[in-house]
């Protein structure tokens, strides 16, 4: 992890000539890509956990909801940051910053869903129900809000949103910016996956005390 | 270099976000130490 | 599919029992527009129709679709529901098909009121009416599958429109899109309503597939 937050700092060398604060962009976007792909994570762990009940998939799913999250927070704060002093606007209505709002609330209610059950099994499945709903809602999203700021949906690759001009340095860097962050993530979800596990044998502990003692 | 302020913020804020997480996750991680501590104590005590 | 007709009688029959219940839904429609009116003090265009139209639809239609699962939490039903001869499914199906009467009802009752209130006279009614159903046929799918899960939370009343709003995102923009136009707007209805249709039939086969998890104990 420690090389991964190394790599950020590799980042820094490669200049762009239109500013500086355009470094920003190698933080804004992997940390959208991790937002998204921690997204599709808690689907298919919802979609395992549904149909074969292992535990562990509702760990990782819940686990990939808060680091996700995290990730996604940190699209909508970093986007401000570099809008604010190239477009002179804090918030703009463009499709990508528009989608991951929505994500945002997508896991903010998926997370307040398991804030308010119990860690019994229904919760559970409650949860996983609506992360496979969220999930299959996100391409829905796409396509409503491209067209919604009249672009067309064919449109579907299109990067950079001034039009940048790329030079072969700055792909690798993002790139590498990219795999820094993935690994960033797949550190926190592992982390917060053994925390998860533990709490689960306390209170399974827990319960079988209660159940002695009655 | 005028606009150097955002991008500190911004990178500042990155790491701000992360370390508060992983604190967060550090403090459940104790608490459930503690109750597992706490178990542990009340099943001994009842084996004698 | 005779047992999916037994449910939907038989919650038709609790409403009408208890008007108070419907007609509480329906106030609460003609409150939002109101509200809406006072709140965007602007010159009425088929936009702010569209948007008013949508808002008190959905905030009201939120409240209807989460009653028929309270009243059966509330009498102890559930148990009796599932351990009925019907597969889960055909429980979705009933129930979202009641859901759906009460919110069309609804429709009914809001959208002349808001042409009546905005003063605008709809360019193509029929093309609208179809709209209003196809939105409200997304709306039910969802708000029956998320109704279910709420009952079953502690907090139920303020979760269900948080699970709801974020994912009803596209079929509110399509909704509203649609509407606009055939309100009298400028633009183009067609693709709005192809999304419509998309969002009505994924959402429907999500909760026809998912129900079942939901329902198990």
């Amino acid at each position: 992890m420690v090389v991964a937050l190394y790599l950020i700092f590799l980042v820094v060398p490669t200049e762009r000539d239109q500013g500086i604060v355009q470094r920003i962009f190698y933080v804004h976007v992997p940390s959208a890509w991790t937002a998204f792909l921690g997204f599709f994570v808690v689907c298919g762990a919802s979609l395992l956990y549904l149909w074969r009940g292992s535990p562990v998939f509702d760990r990782i799913a819940r686990a990939s909801a808060e680091v996700g999250m995290v990730f996604c927070t940190l699209v909508l704060l970093t986007g401000p940051l570099w809008a604010r002093p190239i477009w002179g606007a804090w918030w703009t209505w463009d499709p990508r910053l528009t989608m991951t709002i929505i994500l945002w609330t997508i896991y903010a209610s998926y997370l307040l869903l398991r804030a308010f059950g119990g860690g019994e099994e229904q919760i559970s499945r409650y949860a996983a129900v609506l992360g496979i709903v969220g999930a299959i809602d996100i391409p829905l999203i796409v396509v409503s809000v491209r067209l919604w700021r009249g672009m067309h949906p064919a449109v579907m690759m299109s990067r950079d949103p001034q039009g940048g001009l790329r030079d072969p340095s700055m792909r690798i860097t993002l790139l590498a910016a990219a795999v820094a962050f993935l690994l960033v993530y797949t550190w926190l979800l592992l982390v917060r996956l053994r925390t998860l596990r533990v709490a689960d044998g306390v209170a399974e502990l827990a319960r079988e005390r209660d159940l002695a003692a009655s | 270099m005028d606009r150097f302020p955002y991008l500190f913020a911004a990178y500042t804020v990155v790491w701000t976000v992360i370390f508060l997480y992983v604190w967060s996750v550090d403090r459940r991680a104790r608490r459930a130490e503690r109750e597992l501590d706490e178990l542990r104590k009340a099943l001994e005590r009842e084996r004698r | 599919m005779s047992g999916v007709w037994q449910i939907v009688r038989k919650d038709l029959r609790i409403e009408l029992r208890s008007p108070a219940g419907l007609a509480a839904i329906f106030v609460l429609g003609l409150l939002v527009l109101l509200i809406f009116q006072f709140a965007v003090p602007e010159k009425p265009t088929p936009e702010s129709a569209a948007a008013a139209l949508w808002i008190s639809f959905v905030f009201a239609g939120t409240l209807g679709a989460q009653r028929t699962f309270l009243l059966e939490r509330d009498n102890f039903c559930l148990d009796g529901l599932k351990t009925a001869p019907i597969d889960p499914a055909g429980i979705f199906l009933a129930k979202m098909l009641g859901t759906l009467i009460t919110l069309t009802i609804l429709q009914v009752v809001v959208v002349p009121l808001t042409a009546v209130f905005f003063g605008i006279v709809p360019a193509r009614p029929l093309g609208l009416a179809l709209v209003c159903l196809l939105g409200n046929l997304g709306f039910a799918a969802l708000a029956t599958l998320f109704a279910s899960i709420s009952v079953g939370t502690r907090a139920r009343e303020i979760i269900l429109p948080l699970l709801i709003f974020p994912v009803l995102v596209p079929l509110l923009i399509a909704a509203v899109k649609a509407s606009s136009v055939l309100l009298g707007g400028a633009g183009e209805a067609g693709i709005w309503v192809r999304v419509l249709v998309a969002f009505d039939v994924v959402f429907t086969v999500a909760g026809w597939l998912l129900f079942e998890h939901v329902l198990r104990e």
